[in-house]
């Protein structure tokens, strides 16, 4: 019998040891991680929270953002369209924390440009809510996280999931022409600035204003009649600045950068301004926002954006490139 | 007359002596099959158990070029990559020419704006490329493998030699780049199967250097192929002999038989060439395994032929089929052949399971 008994506790302990290893292997509970639908739930509830307490009244759209207007303009007639450019002065805050970034006409400052309903705003919220104002409003917008920032957190400014409330004045609504005509006025003020028509300041030629918009400036002669042709691979140097001489590029010591030529491969302003160089030429080449990066994207707050390209929402030269920004390319055709 | 009857009495008692047996039959009457008694020489082993391959690998002379779904390599011949190049899927086992990627830096300046940028799929759709060279990428993963294993060997003395096959069933893990590499996003590489069956054949050289009472300790060595099966392209491969060392314990359950406790360690490599590029990846490939199994050695008489002989220890019968005298066994080959007072039944008989509930049970 003692045998038995033996033999069964063994077996009883192999049991035991088993299901030890077993547990071992699963490891412990890890936490379910909130679905989207969990996380817009809580952020509802944040909101409504807000504005029960704040004893306001806002207006909830189909994609979750809350909307309320903080200085109507009823006779204000111009409703913007989708594709209208926007001038707006801001000011964002974390719900319930602290302002993130502000662009204020107390504090002397141009109005931000952004281009609405081209999916070219971040946060997406507020391209959807731009969508409801009139020239001269005020609005303010409750942003659920998942139209914000998401999961992105930034140091302790903005923790992760956080509900965004920006309060907009729209300044002005303007179409494309009125951006070109704007963009040549800044544009003829840098020329005349930088005396780049006086030839003897600044050889060789003065500045050209080619059909299509771009300036145009030889500054050294090259091979004559070497032109580049379509599709031919052309190797250049080059310093890429604003008109604000605040330089966002650079191709210079040994590197080249080399493409094909008139192939749709860069901005298309390049191409029209290389056009009309020489090979060995250098040149500088002015191109309005329209020939290069146009509405780029509009990122609120622009120190974002260097985590929003590395999550893969918004492309790299949005990083670099403010909306309509005039870039001036000092250019040599090797 | 009184010395004659005492040589006479010497005389006649050395011959009675002489003439007297002690047996019935001698030594020589006892028919001993030959074929069986080569035979005897023989072992024969059976194993299976666990094995765990280490595999790694070093991209050097390559980069890495990753899209959001497929890993690549491409030749790295010191020059700049460019903005088209060739680059090759499956490294680790079958590396073909997969496609030419084109390369540009299509979201920076001063390449064109995209339509709708915010969250635009293509920017998922981004190729990277990694200098296996500067950054020393190394890819190391764990294989897992059930062996099953038949050697036969030649027995001398307490040397051994042999000859066997092994037939593995292997499962293989996504391959890890290296720490230094990790914090730059690169992924885990996933071999294009998950599971395969490896073969090998080998020769064996042994010597059983210990013995502990019913204990034996031999050191192995195998020298042989291995065959990486139908997933590894074998045109590409260039793999020598492998080798691999182990120590057999083996509890002698008896004079034929005995159970196997086998660690060993798999020494092989291979080289993969990568086609076009004039250049090979040199993969490591080491294995240890734990295996268990039998060893048999085929005994040199057989069981007696008699229903109703049940005499113990190796004894002489006259086989009733033919007459002669022949020597057999009284135990199966798993037991001990010449046992001692219960040394085949250390379980009393009354603690057998049948007759456990029985008052008296003999």
């Amino acid at each position: 019998m003692g045998v038995r008994i033996n033999s069964v506790s063994r077996l009883f302990g192999w049991l035991v040891f088993a299901q030890v290893l077993l547990h071992a292997c699963g490891g412990a509970d890890e936490p379910v991680p909130d679905s989207g639908d969990e996380q817009a739930a809580i952020d509802d509830e944040l909101i409504n929270t807000y504005l029960t307490d704040n004893n306001i009244t806002a207006t909830q759209d189909a994609s979750g953002i809350y909307y309320y207007p903080v200085l109507e303009n009823p006779s204000g007639d111009i409703q913007q369209v989708s594709g209208s450019i926007l001038s707006i002065y801001y000011s964002a805050s974390v719900l319930n924390g602290q302002v993130i970034d502000e662009v204020l006409a107390a504090q002397g400052e141009d109005p931000y440009k952004l281009k609405q309903g081209v999916n070219s705003i971040v946060p997406v919220g507020l391209d959807i809510g731009l969508a409801f104002m009139k020239e001269g409003e005020t609005y303010s917008f409750l942003i659920p996280s998942a139209l914000a920032y998401g999961e992105l957190s930034f140091s302790t400014l903005i923790p992760a999931h956080s509900v965004i409330l920006i309060e907009v004045e729209l300044v002005k609504i303007e179409n494309e022409l009125d951006q070109a005509s704007n963009e040549q006025t800044l544009i003829e003020d840098y020329i005349a600035d930088k005396e780049l028509d006086d030839v003897v300041k600044n050889p060789t030629d003065e500045v050209e204003l080619l059909p299509s918009g771009v300036y145009y400036k030889r500054v050294s002669e090259g091979n004559d009649g070497e032109n580049p042709v379509k599709g031919q691979i052309v190797s250049t140097r080059y310093t890429a600045s604003f008109l604000d001489d605040e330089v966002f590029d650079r191709i210079t010591g040994n590197d080249t950068f080399d493409y094909s030529f008139d192939s749709d491969i860069v901005i298309n302003g390049l191409d029209l301004g290389l056009a009309e160089m020489e090979k060995g030429e250098r040149a500088l080449i002015i191109i309005p926002s329209a020939h290069a990066y146009k509405e780029s994207v509009g990122v609120v707050p622009s120190y974002l954006s260097e985590e929003l390209e590395e999550l893969k929402v918004i492309p790299e030269y949005a990083t670099k490139i403010d909306p309509f920004k005039v870039l001036v390319f000092d250019i040599t055709l090797l | 007359m009184k010395l004659k009857i005492v040589i006479s009495l010497f005389l006649s008692l050395s011959l009675g002596q002489l003439l007297a047996q002690e047996y019935e039959i001698s030594e020589t009457d006892i028919y001993r099959s030959p074929f069986k008694k080569f035979l005897n020489n023989f072992s024969l082993t059976v194993t299976t158990g666990y094995g765990r391959t280490n595999y790694s690998h070093s991209l050097n002379g390559f980069y890495l070029v990753q899209t959001p779904t497929d890993q690549y390599i491409a030749n790295n011949d010191g020059q700049p990559l460019g903005t088209e190049f060739d680059v090759y899927s499956d490294w680790f086992n079958n590396p073909v020419l997969a496609q030419t990627l084109t390369k540009v830096d299509s979201f920076d300046v001063p390449f064109p704006p995209l339509v709708d940028p915010v969250n635009n799929p293509l920017l998922q759709s981004d190729i990277e490329v990694f200098n296996a060279d500067s950054l020393g990428l190394q890819f190391s993963g764990k294989g897992m493998s059930i062996p099953l294993l038949v050697a036969f060997r030649y027995n001398y003395k307490k040397f051994r030699i042999g000859l066997g096959y092994m037939f593995e069933y292997h499962k293989v893990k996504p391959f890890q780049p290296n720490e230094s590499a990790e914090p730059l996003g690169i992924r885990n590489y996933q071999p294009n199967f998950g599971s395969t069956f490896y073969k090998r054949y080998w020769m064996g050289l042994g010597y059983r250097f210990y013995d502990f009472w019913d204990y034996s300790f031999a050191g192995e060595l195998q020298v042989g192929k291995f065959n990486a099966g139908g997933n590894f392209n074998s045109a590409l491969i260039q793999r020598g002999m492998y080798f691999n060392l182990g120590i057999s314990i083996e509890k002698n359950l008896s004079e034929y038989f005995r159970v196997i406790l086998k660690p060993s360690y798999d020494f092989k490599n291979y080289k993969i060439s990568i086609p076009g590029t004039g250049k090979a990846i040199a993969h490591k490939q080491p294995t240890f395994f734990w295996q268990v199994g039998i060893s048999i050695t085929f005994p040199e008489i057989p069981r007696s032929p008699i229903k109703s002989d049940h005499v113990q220890l190796k004894h002489v019968i006259m086989d009733p089929a033919t007459g002669r005298y022949m020597e057999v066994r009284g135990q199966p080959i798993w037991k001990r052949q010449n046992p001692k007072v219960g040394e085949n039944h250390r379980k009393l008989w009354r603690y057998k399971n049948k007759n456990k509930r029985k008052i008296n049970p003999y």
